[in-house]
């Protein structure tokens, strides 16, 4: 990561000059490390900070306060209020919230926090993680064309991307929760809804799926299928998959995990 | 009748590829729209320059010049700069932090994806679901996102992603998307009137 605050090397300094940033340095370094220090505690303790919390959307007003230095026509696009009423219902390690809740959320410590992994998007370091899985087999027609770590690092979040000649991709995401419930927001209801949440299960273990529906301006299907094993959710987003080849393809990502995991020990 | 079908076919053949190649930047078929800082303020500081994967270099840090971020909201503000108009489609925020995701999409044949652009560290207003069109108008689509969370859940904290109340937002730049990069935006950055060099991203398709 580059800091655009750093200044770039300087080659000469007087003195005098360097004696000053060392007075300024000082107390910000040290003020950095006491940061971080209470940072590393408040984890390393398991402490949980305050939840996130959801609010209602600023009203028209405040939209138009907020874009007034904006020059020229200006479109402002708002949702009419949620027909039902705003709720959130845990279900397994989902935690379903209705669109326009408000309030905390609350998460729990159910799995060991995982030590620090590497950001990366080089394939031969990340085959190495523990969330890793061979799935090319797994997508004929489909090349791998990426894997990262996403927002997270190589234990916690490990996404592959494949393409197909017709544009689409899917993206498979491996991710470790070590706090839950994993929140949800469900699609709106109704006519004019675009999607549509299903909960079901895969190999008997807890899953949701969004797929489009008939209102939906895009003519092309789309699956965003989760499920839960343990701490490890994986998360199957596929353009030009319906359901049906979704849930296939995350039955055979279970065998594998099972064979990858049967190579694991056996290898111990 | 005839003659005059033919004559019209000529010109506008002659009109496409006097376009085509006059103007390369009008695609046709295709759109350019323009995504500027998303915090509601008239000037950010970028904490931290290109980063973040997919590509290693998708995302930008951005806090308030003044004022603190925490709570600020977060627009989706695009600017119409020529062609047709985007789909815009909110999908699961897939990962350990908050935010908001936003799949773009050609809004005509093939209505293909154009890349996914998001905003991290972002409580979120809007449900998976939630779509609207980039306006085709030369002016601004305006929606409310969410807001700067003055905190980050847990999962994100123990992978040390978070150091304060600060928006991450930008966009998959990989090579098959629509999405790419102003790596000439100053610093600090005001989302203002000057919608031509101060922008983030731009969907050109």
């Amino acid at each position: 990561m580059v800091d655009l605050l750093e200044p770039p090397g300087r080659e000469v300094e007087s003195v005098s000059r360097l004696h000053n940033l060392r007075t300024m340095a000082l107390p910000a370094a040290l003020a950095a490390a006491v940061a971080a220090f209470v940072l590393v505690s408040l984890v390393a303790e398991g402490e949980t900070p305050a939840p996130i919390e959801l609010r209602s959307p600023p009203s028209l007003e405040q939209m138009q306060r907020d874009t007034a230095h904006l020059p020229g026509e200006k479109v402002f696009v708002i949702d009419p209020p949620p027909s039902e009423p705003a709720a959130a219902t845990t279900s397994g390690p989902y935690r379903f919230l209705w669109s326009g809740f408000t309030g905390s959320l609350e998460v729990h410590q159910a799995f060991p926090v995982p030590a620090r992994g590497r950001r990366s998007a080089d394939p031969a370091l990340l085959s190495a993680s523990p969330l890793y899985l061979p799935l090319e087999q797994e997508l004929p027609g489909w090349t791998l064309v990426g894997v990262h770590t996403g927002d997270g690092d190589s234990n916690t979040v490990l996404q592959q991307v494949f393409r197909n000649g017709s544009g689409d991709t899917i993206r498979i995401t491996r991710i470790y929760r070590a706090y839950l419930p994993i929140d949800v927001l469900e699609p709106r209801t109704g006519p004019g809804a675009t999607m549509r949440l299903e909960r079901m299960t895969v190999d008997g273990l807890p899953a949701y799926a969004l797929v489009r529906t008939p209102a939906s301006p895009i003519p092309r299907p789309w699956t965003y299928l989760s499920f839960v094993d343990g701490p490890i959710e994986t998360v199957i987003d596929a353009e030009g998959f319906n359901l049906e080849q979704a849930l296939d393809l995350a039955k055979r990502i279970r065998a594998l995990v099972g064979t990858a995991e049967t190579a694991r020990v056996s290898g111990q | 009748m005839i003659s005059r079908a033919i004559l019209a076919g000529i010109l506008a053949i002659h009109l496409t590829v006097w376009s085509a190649v006059a103007s390369p930047g009008i695609a046709l078929a295709g759109g350019e729209h323009r995504v500027i800082v998303g915090l509601a303020t008239t000037c950010a500081n970028i904490t931290t320059w290109w980063h973040g994967d997919p590509t290693g270099n998708s995302s930008l840090d951005l806090v308030k010049c003044s004022g603190a971020t925490s709570y600020s909201e977060v627009y989706w503000q695009s600017y119409h700069y020529s062609g047709v108009s985007m789909y815009l489609e909110v999908v699961p925020y897939t990962g350990i932090c908050t935010g908001v995701r936003i799949r773009s999409y050609r809004s005509e044949y093939p209505y293909s994806s154009l890349g996914d652009y998001w905003y991290t560290h972002v409580a979120p207003y809007v449900t998976v679901g939630t779509s609207w069109f980039a306006q085709a108008n030369f002016g601004w689509t305006i929606r409310a996102l969410g807001f700067v969370t003055p905190s980050e859940n847990q999962n994100c904290l123990n992978a040390g992603l978070w150091y304060g109340p600060h928006l991450h937002q930008g966009g998959d730049n990989s090579w098959w998307t629509a999405i790419y990069r102003n790596t000439a935006i100053p610093n600090p950055v005001n989302p203002t009137g000057n919608h031509g060099a101060n922008w983030v991203n731009r969907f050109l398709w």
